[in-house]
């Protein structure tokens, strides 16, 4: 192998280069056919390695001064995105209808990250395919082999317009480490906040009205059972209430009456004797002082008056 | 009647106000009114005694001897008076058949609320089932939400004249075929109204 380590690791990949690496030292066998990596275990390997590294140049002496920064700060991050570790698997065994063929028509599943390409176009799958036979180089050579073929024989003839086609491919690829990620993410914001987000809500709100509803049938069926159970019950007791009450205020209208009949009875009967007596004493109290002559009033006027001194001076 | 006599309610007027809400201001007032009516009537009957009191005759009599005659009549007449107890038949028979058609409305409306509950948790069966929406196809999603993806090649272009109607109405659909509602004007010459014009 002419070509450094470094450079064989940044055109294959780390496993790759140590698999050539014990290759050609090992005894001749099958070489192992390495696992395809998808680009978010390729992200997640190299997450920790990658170091900001701050050249001498930007770091100045005066903080007040802006930062400088480039587009290439951001070179060839890669996009993890915030929903998708929320995305539940398809059901391998998901059937709308039982008649629903699955072997030969398996469910869509939406791959969380694309596959693997090599400078911005090229699939990985494709080199795979060469491995076995050719080995690492394989594909690159048979394209340049491919193509030297092509343009000697002047099957694809190089005219101006072709001038193009490397400066675009190389565009293309700059583009693509510059703002891929950044594209990536505008679009995942998309689909969950127009499309994901929105039925996901419509969703939740449904599930949520059901269950609603449910407790709202369970609180007015036990409110229908205590409405049969206690309102026939209250309406008895008021008419009985009312009967009781009708009952008392005759017992009352009897006793009153009666009792203000007994009770004139009486008073009338001691009114006409206190009447008598009166009438009696006062008649009385007018013969005897009838019955007294002048001299017997002298007399007897003249005795008080004595009785009188006599108990002063006792007194 | 007179052997089943009552005078405190003991009903469970708790549990009632409890079962119905407050913001049901037609219950609310029915339940008012009927404690009105008992606190009424309890207080009528507290006001009043139970039985006949007893009069002291004899004690009458001999404040007032001349009129022994009048107490003795007055006496046997308040003795034997049988005070009628008030019957109310037809009011409780009343209840009785109030209560008998509260019983089938209930019934009813149980009905009804099992039927709704049936076809609301038809959703709640039905997103059980869904695959996970963000491995649905387009047409799994207008399948399973019908109003927020429509497809105008699968469904027929729909023209919605106001805010309000449903498109997937029969009723809407056949006014919208025959182009009437986009019509200025009739064949008469005057815009075209439901019952009738100015």
């Amino acid at each position: 192998m002419a070509l450094s380590r470094s450079v064989l690791r940044d055109l294959i990949g780390r496993q790759l280069a140590q698999q050539v690496r014990f290759a050609a030292s090992a005894p001749a066998t099958q070489p192992k056919k390495p696992e395809a990596l998808s680009q978010e275990t390729h992200a997640r390997k190299h997450e920790g390695s990658v170091k900001k590294v701050e050249h001498e140049a930007m770091k100045v002496a005066d903080p007040e001064t802006p930062k400088v920064t480039s587009m290439f700060d951001e070179w060839g991050t890669v996009y993890v995105s915030p929903y998708t570790k929320n995305w539940k698997p398809m059901p391998k065994d998901f059937k709308e209808h039982p008649d629903r063929d699955l072997a030969n028509f398996p469910h869509p599943e939406m791959k969380l990250r694309p596959d693997k390409v090599r400078l911005g176009f090229i699939p990985d799958k494709w080199f795979l395919a060469f491995y076995e036979k050719t080995g690492v180089t394989g594909p690159y050579l048979f394209g340049i082999g491919l193509w030297s073929f092509l343009i000697s024989k002047e099957i694809v003839v190089l005219e101006e317009e072709m001038s193009h086609m490397p400066p675009l491919l190389f565009i293309n690829y700059m583009v693509l480490r510059l703002f891929g990620h950044k594209v990536e993410g505008y679009y995942d914001e998309v689909i969950q906040n127009d499309q994901i987000g929105p039925l996901s809500a419509v969703r939740d709100q449904e599930l949520t009205g059901v269950k609603q509803f449910r407790s709202y049938v369970d609180t007015a069926n036990k409110a229908y059972d205590t409405l049969l159970e206690v309102l026939p019950e209250v309406r008895r007791e008021n008419v009985a209430l009312e009967l009781e009450a009708v009952y008392r205020e005759r017992v009352n209208q009897v006793y009153k009456e009666t009792k203000r009949r007994v009770e004139y009875l009486v008073e009338s009967e001691s009114v006409k004797r206190r009447f008598e007596q009166q009438h009696m004493v006062n008649w009385i109290v007018d013969q005897v002082t009838k019955s007294f002559g002048p001299e017997q009033e002298k007399k007897i006027m003249s005795k008080c008056i004595g009785d009188l001194k006599t108990l002063a001076k006792s007194a | 009647m007179a052997s089943k006599r009552l005078a405190v309610s003991k009903a469970n007027w708790k549990k009632l106000s409890e079962a119905m809400m407050p913001e049901d201001v037609y219950a609310q007032e029915a339940l008012t009114r009927l404690k009105t009516r008992s606190r009424a009537y309890t207080a009528r009957i507290q006001a009043n005694p139970t039985d006949l009191p007893k009069i002291d005759f004899a004690g009458m009599k001999k404040r007032a001897p001349e009129q022994a005659a009048i107490f003795d009549a007055l006496q046997k007449q308040y003795e034997s008076i049988k005070i009628p107890y008030p019957t109310a038949e037809a009011t409780y028979k009343a209840i009785d058949a109030a209560t008998a058609e509260l019983k089938s409305n209930i019934e009813a409306e149980k009905k009804n609320l099992t039927g709704e509950l049936k076809l609301n948790s038809a959703a709640e069966e039905k997103y059980a089932k869904m695959p996970p929406i963000e491995h649905m196809t387009d047409e799994e999603k207008m399948h399973y939400f019908p109003g927020a993806f429509m497809d105008p090649y699968k469904e027929g272009e729909i023209f919605l004249f106001n805010d309000q109607e449903d498109p997937r109405d029969p009723d809407v659909i056949k006014r919208h075929s025959d182009y009437k509602w986009a019509r200025a004007y009739d064949e008469h010459g005057h815009e075209p109204h439901e019952g009738g014009g100015h």
